[in-house]
């Protein structure tokens, strides 16, 4: 029976994972536009990100925020040091970068196996209790996600449109030879790009981590996600990582609460079937796309 | 003479843009013409549009008499409509030789186990191939850099190159995109001797161009369009003197070149 | 006379390699290395079937989802059914090829990055369904109990990993033969003109569809086929087994031996079969070996080993070369 209870219980799930999946899709999307590179090890960035926080929180006794912030800066820099020692030497070459890219994934997955152990972990959450109305119950662990992530969107936007720095992406996304025809400093650009990327997806895996237990495979899921939603928005397209987040994470849930689980994991790959066929740029691009 | 190719009431929209609006006009079977007009006019959206590359909003392609509009492009050059490419379009990791062989066996060949050795007719029909192949790169003037990966080809020879994987297909009508842009005067003038020399075995050329001068001394016949529409035709003392061609050219800096 | 020399070379070559392999259980005992031996002759027509595809300039990232379909057909042909192997065997390629066949006409418009992230989601899409189509494929524990393959006029089945070895040697061969001769025919420059520019390839009278379509579909059917072989010689199948990590290791034979001839791949399945083996002793670090390994090839040998070979080859052929060359009419040899 659809009540609208049952719709705001919906909306708020299918909200928080839709964070999740915004924030993922968006560094991938990004790493993407300027380095044209399928970044298959996107999801370890997200796994690094988790333990960071984890290690932060219950060994050095950092407070939550502090801590993600704190991996995400971490992170970010590591991802700059990758792109320098593995990407930057093929560039041009997609397929190189894209097998690389697959040699990382399992490297660091193999590192962080014989590092961390194959076991799970958890994090206590920050915030605890549930925000109640006549008809929604939203926890405030989920509210938290679906906060921050606004935070970084609206930081991440005032990056792009309003810095030095943003332009200078926005120019590399858009021809890479003009912009170094420009003056701008290309391969610094390719190298913040991938560390903002990867800095994302530690955001993510921080904001996760408190909700669902950490383990060292958890960032295959979450890359597959990652492509659900750039297919979905179009490859490199910002907004389109932004509703293509939003609208996987909410059909997600309406699938789950109406169909069940398994319906649901089958849901993103009929999507991006459909969407491939009818539209293969993704359904925000533009007609000339 | 015949009419090869005819085109009429052909538009194409895109999106609110009339890029080429009821558009006609035909040509003669052994004729050399030209499809001229200023930046922007719509002569590649035309060029496009008779190959199958893109399909119009309205209109006919007819290919001697028969309607080709439905024909994807392939088709169209198994008809014996061929094309080349405004920038260098080659198999550009292959050598010159296997970029023409590429053209000829396009639209026949033995079947499979002849690849077998001692099966078929596979070694009679390599050496037919290879041999009409070396009588194509004679014809272009590129027999001695066969064997030259196509990339590290000077752009004049690639140019060649280009037209010689076009002509590999044995075509009837042959279309030329800006087959001189960036060219030095000397490339140039090569490159209208060998349309000549193509046109004098028969081959019927539809050249779209920008380059005034050049299609002035090669075409019999000219064809100019602007905002998509056609501005005039005839010959080229015609189409020169006319004055909404001139008109359309005035402020163009290329009416010089 | 050069190219007569060296096509008589070749021809040796070619023949003692068939004996020696044919001679490999005779001289190789021990379980442990005729498993490996059978495992890379089952990976080679996997990553041959990959090569065709690879051909025509479409990366795909699902061929372990295609071996899939062919393992779980054969399985659950010779289980359910008691069809006889050899009958569930091609069937099980030609279940592969028609699916292909069917999903081909869609999903070959994709160029890329698009086919590549198409083909990565198809893998998960048919790994989800041998987990969760359990009355199919018996879900997370598989299936089990498979039949060794038996075959017409030879009685009793290859129970042995050596009878196996002659099987999957035969079927090798006979991928190898048939993409040998398909290579060298017409439709071998068909492939090479649609991978190298489809819109030239389309201009000169190619189909570009028509073409990927077939390759895709005959790579799809040694997929399958590949797949039946390894259901029948593990005799026994999990989801596990069709990962997009097993779609990765074909794809990365192809990459390491070097994808643009036919030596590449079965190269690729010689040296990748056993490297887990080689580095057992490290078993920690297995994982993360693998992965350098990876990104050291892509660094430095992108183009694959057989290229390396070649390159190092006609170094040294030049090199002999050299002095007689001097002063020698280039363009004498180009005269037919």
């Amino acid at each position: 029976m659809i009540t609208t209870s049952t719709i705001a219980q919906i909306l708020v799930n299918g909200l928080t994972s839709g964070a999740f999946y915004v924030l993922m899709a968006l560094g991938f999307t990004l790493i993407f536009g300027i380095l044209r590179l399928v970044n298959f090890a996107h999801g370890e960035f997200y796994m690094l990100g988790a333990f960071v926080v984890y290690h932060l929180t219950t060994q050095l006794g950092l407070d939550y925020f502090s801590a993600v912030a704190l991996s995400a800066l971490v992170i970010g820099l590591a991802g700059m040091m990758v792109e320098k020692t593995v990407f930057a030497p093929l560039r041009g070459r997609e397929l190189s970068m894209l097998m690389s890219a697959l040699g990382l994934q399992i490297a660091i997955q193999g590192v962080m196996a014989v590092v961390e152990g194959v076991d799970g972990f958890s994090i206590p959450s920050p915030v605890s209790g549930v925000y109640r109305s006549s008809w929604l119950a939203f926890p405030y662990e989920r509210l938290l996600v679906v906060g921050l992530t606004i935070v970084v969107l609206a930081g991440f936007y005032l990056l792009i449109k309003h810095s030095t720095l943003g332009k200078s992406l926005r120019a590399v996304a858009q021809d890479g030879e003009a912009a170094l025809m420009q003056g701008i400093p290309v391969n610094r650009v390719y190298a913040i790009a991938f560390g903002l990327g990867a800095a994302l997806a530690a955001i993510a895996g921080g904001l996760i981590a408190p909700i669902f237990s950490l383990h060292v495979y958890m960032g295959q899921a979450a890359l597959l996600k990652a492509f659900i939603v750039v297919i979905l928005g179009g490859l490199g397209s910002i907004p389109g990582a932004v509703v293509g987040g939003l609208l996987l994470g909410v059909a997600e849930s309406a699938f789950a609460t109406l169909f069940g689980g398994l319906t649901a994991e089958m849901l993103g790959f009929l999507l991006i079937m459909g969407v491939l066929l009818w539209k293969p740029t993704g359904i925000l691009a533009r007609a000339d796309g | 003479m015949s009419e090869l190719l005819s085109v009429s009431g052909l538009s194409k929209r895109f999106g609110g843009l009339n890029a080429v609006s009821d558009l006609s006009f035909s040509i003669e079977s052994g004729s050399i013409v030209g499809l001229i007009g200023p930046n922007g006019a719509g002569k590649t959206t035309v060029f496009n549009l008779v190959c199958g590359q893109q399909q119009p909003t309205a209109g006919e392609v007819r290919f001697e008499g028969r309607v080709v509009n439905a024909l994807p492009p392939f088709e169209r050059v198994r008809l014996g409509m061929a094309r080349t490419f405004q920038s260098t379009v080659l198999y550009t990791d292959s050598t010159v030789l296997e970029n023409v062989l590429r053209g000829l066996a396009a639209r026949s060949g033995p079947a499979v186990w002849s690849g077998v050795p001692g099966l078929g007719r596979w070694r009679a029909y390599r050496d037919d191939l290879h041999r009409r192949a070396f009588d194509l790169l004679d014809f272009v003037d590129l027999r001695d850099v066969h064997d030259i990966t196509a990339r590290n080809l000077p752009y004049g020879h690639q140019r060649s190159l280009g037209v010689a994987i076009a002509l590999a297909t044995s075509p009837k009508l042959l279309m030329l995109d800006e087959p001189v842009a960036g060219m030095n005067p000397a490339e140039t003038a090569q490159m209208a001797q060998l349309i000549r020399r193509i046109n004098q075995q028969g081959t019927t050329i539809l050249v779209v161009e920008h380059d005034m001068s050049f299609v002035m001394q090669l075409c019999g016949h000219i064809i100019a369009v602007s905002n998509g529409r056609k501005l005039a035709e005839g010959t080229p003392d015609q189409v020169q003197r006319d004055p909404q061609v001139i008109a359309a050219y005035l402020g163009d800096e290329d009416v010089a070149a | 006379m050069r190219a007569r020399s060296s096509r008589y070379a070749l021809a040796i070559v070619i023949v003692a390699a068939v004996v020696g392999a044919w001679l490999v259980p005779s001289f190789v005992h021990g379980n442990f290395w005729l498993h490996i031996f059978d495992m890379m002759l089952i990976n080679a027509v996997l990553a041959l079937g990959l090569n065709i595809i690879l051909k025509t300039g479409q990366v795909s990232l699902a061929h372990a989802g295609f071996m899939a379909i062919g393992a779980y057909a054969s399985a659950q042909l010779t289980l359910k059914l008691a069809l006889p192997f050899l009958a569930a065997f091609l069937l099980s390629g030609i279940l592969a090829a028609a699916v292909a066949l069917l999903l081909g006409r869609v999903i070959l418009r994709l160029k890329g990055v698009y086919f590549i992230l198409f083909t990565f989601a198809l893998n998960e899409f048919i790994f989800l369904v041998s987990k969760d189509a359990v009355a199919l494929t018996g879900g997370n524990t598989g299936l089990v109990g498979i039949k060794a393959p038996t075959l017409p006029f030879v009685a009793g089945s290859l129970q042995t990993k050596a009878q196996f070895y002659y099987l999957a040697l035969a079927v090798f061969l006979l991928a190898l033969a048939f993409l040998a001769a398909l290579y060298r025919s017409p439709f071998g420059r068909a492939m090479d003109a649609v991978r190298e520019s489809e819109q030239l390839a389309e201009a000169t009278g190619y189909d570009p569809m028509r073409v990927k379509l077939i390759a895709f579909v005959i790579g799809s059917f040694l997929a399958g086929l590949g797949g039946s072989l390894s259901a029948h010689f593990l005799r026994y199948i999990a989801p596990f087994n069709f990962t997009f990590w097993e779609s990765v290791n074909f794809l990365l034979m192809n990459i390491i031996g070097g994808s643009f001839s036919l030596a590449g791949p079965i190269i690729g399945a010689l040296i990748l079969t056993p490297l887990p083996e080689f580095l057992r002793d490290y078993l920690l670090w297995q994982q993360f070996l693998y992965g350098l390994i990876l990104m050291l090839f892509m660094r430095f040998l992108p183009d694959g080993v057989t290229s390396a070979i070649g390159m190092s080859v006609r170094a040294v052929v030049d090199w002999v070369r050299t002095p007689r060359r001097k002063g020698a009419p280039v363009a004498a040899e180009t005269q037919p």
